[in-house]
């Protein structure tokens, strides 16, 4: 019988050295909540919102009733509510009063004027706009410092370091090929590696 | 404007005021410097060379400390490139390393960039499109060998999901290392070299036949 989990996600390491992040539990989950989710929904200017929620999206009200541990595993959604101007809608609104103020001013329009006519629609246009969801998984082993992303955007994964070093004032490592050879405590892997050549196989 | 909107507040805010955009959320990206690093990526590339070659001369069973004998089989997809030369060659479905032109790929120099891995340990199947490139695991899925519970088809608690994705991390990392000890190994140049040189062109041989014998 197959049984349904299918996710791609990016791995994370906290590394070692510097300021590690605390493992206690009350302490984390006060620093969530600190930097719980936030609506952009009523703020016009603001474009984009980055925040933890539960793993369903949604921003617990009351701390102490969020439970986002499974045994050792943090288990929380990271939330980015995006505001995005729809395809062309930007070009044609543009066109469309350029073309009415050349229309009263009976002449071209200065560059400094077409730009300042673009920034007002745009930030108008951007205003209006429902803001877009996503919510990605983010599993944090508190045991072995390892975390999973549930997403291989960049963007998505920018976000998820920028607000973990806000929250936690450590910036999780990539686990690249190098990152891993240093995990497994094999610091002259690290060095052999670095002065490797690719070897020839045909 | 409030400091909300300057976005100088601690929630990893974007705000565009005009033609600035000013970013607050955006670290250090270490992923960019790994793109640069040929070694690095050509290592990914031959740990999946290695897992295949493994798979195919030797079964894919890997004794992993802390898990027991885990095998790893490659499935339907297979990416092959190389920085030398131009376009990939992606093969899906059945048995893409056995296709000619798994073979063909092969001996002109190109590596895996990407395949999909069946990972089988214990009672349960972990399947897996390893980017060898970024080590991002793509596609995850579990197949477990559970009894069908009545009523149909059971999802896997959060519990489950973590320990399983976890479970895969780690045997991905084991596995690496493992390769890392035998790559970085003395006999590396003088044994396992060879042997996946004459791999690679001793499978070729059954691939023309297999190609001739269908045309």
């Amino acid at each position: 019988m197959k049984l349904k989990l299918s996710s791609s996600f990016r791995r994370y390491c906290v590394p070692r050295e510097g300021r590690h992040p605390t493992k206690d539990r009350t302490r984390i989950l006060d620093r969530l909540f600190e930097h719980r989710f936030r609506s952009i929904d009523r703020s016009q200017s603001t474009i984009r919102g980055v925040g933890w929620t539960d793993t369903e999206g949604l921003v617990p009200a009351d701390p102490k009733r969020w439970e986002p541990f499974v045994g050792s595993i943090l288990a929380v959604g990271l939330r980015i509510d995006e505001r995005r101007i729809p395809a062309g809608a930007l070009r044609v609104r543009r066109l469309e009063s350029e073309r009415a103020e050349r229309f009263s001013v009976k002449s071209e329009l200065a560059p400094a004027r077409r730009r300042e006519l673009r920034e007002a629609i745009e930030q108008d246009l951007l205003g209006r706009c429902v803001p877009g969801t996503q919510v990605s998984l983010f599993l944090w082993n508190l045991e072995t410092s390892e975390i999973l992303l549930a997403s291989t955007s960049e963007s998505a994964n920018a976000s998820m370091r920028g607000l973990f070093r806000d929250t936690f004032e450590c910036t999780p490592q990539v686990l690249t090929k190098v990152a891993i050879a240093q995990r497994v405590g094999r610091e002259e892997w690290v060095q052999r590696i670095e002065a490797m050549a690719p070897a020839g196989y045909v | 404007m409030g400091a909300e909107d300057r976005g100088d507040g601690p929630r990893g805010l974007r705000v565009k005021i005009g033609r600035i955009e000013a970013s607050f959320d955006e670290a250090a990206h270490p992923v960019a410097d790994e793109r640069r690093s040929t070694t690095e990526t050509t290592l990914g590339r031959e740990f999946l060379l290695w897992l295949w070659y493994r798979f195919e001369t030797a079964g894919g069973v890997h004794e992993i400390e802390g898990f027991g004998k885990v095998s790893v089989a490659l499935d339907s997809i297979l990416e092959l490139s190389s920085d030398a030369e131009p376009g990939r060659i992606l093969l899906r479905g059945d048995a893409p390393t056995r296709r000619p032109e798994a073979a063909a790929s092969l001996r002109s120099g190109r590596l895996p960039r990407c395949a999909r891995l069946l990972v089988a340990h214990g009672p349960d199947t972990l399947e897996v499109t390893l980017d060898a490139d970024r080590f991002d695991l793509c596609s995850v899925r579990v197949v477990a060998d559970a009894a069908e519970p009545e009523g149909g088809e059971r999802n896997f608690s959060l519990e489950e999901r973590c320990g399983r994705l976890f479970d895969l991390s780690a045997i991905i990392d084991r596995l690496f290392e493992r390769f890392l000890g035998e790559r970085l190994g003395k006999s590396f140049d003088e044994k396992l070299l060879p042997e996946i040189r004459s791999w690679i062109f001793s499978r070729e041989a059954p691939a023309r036949r297999r190609a001739a014998g269908a045309s």
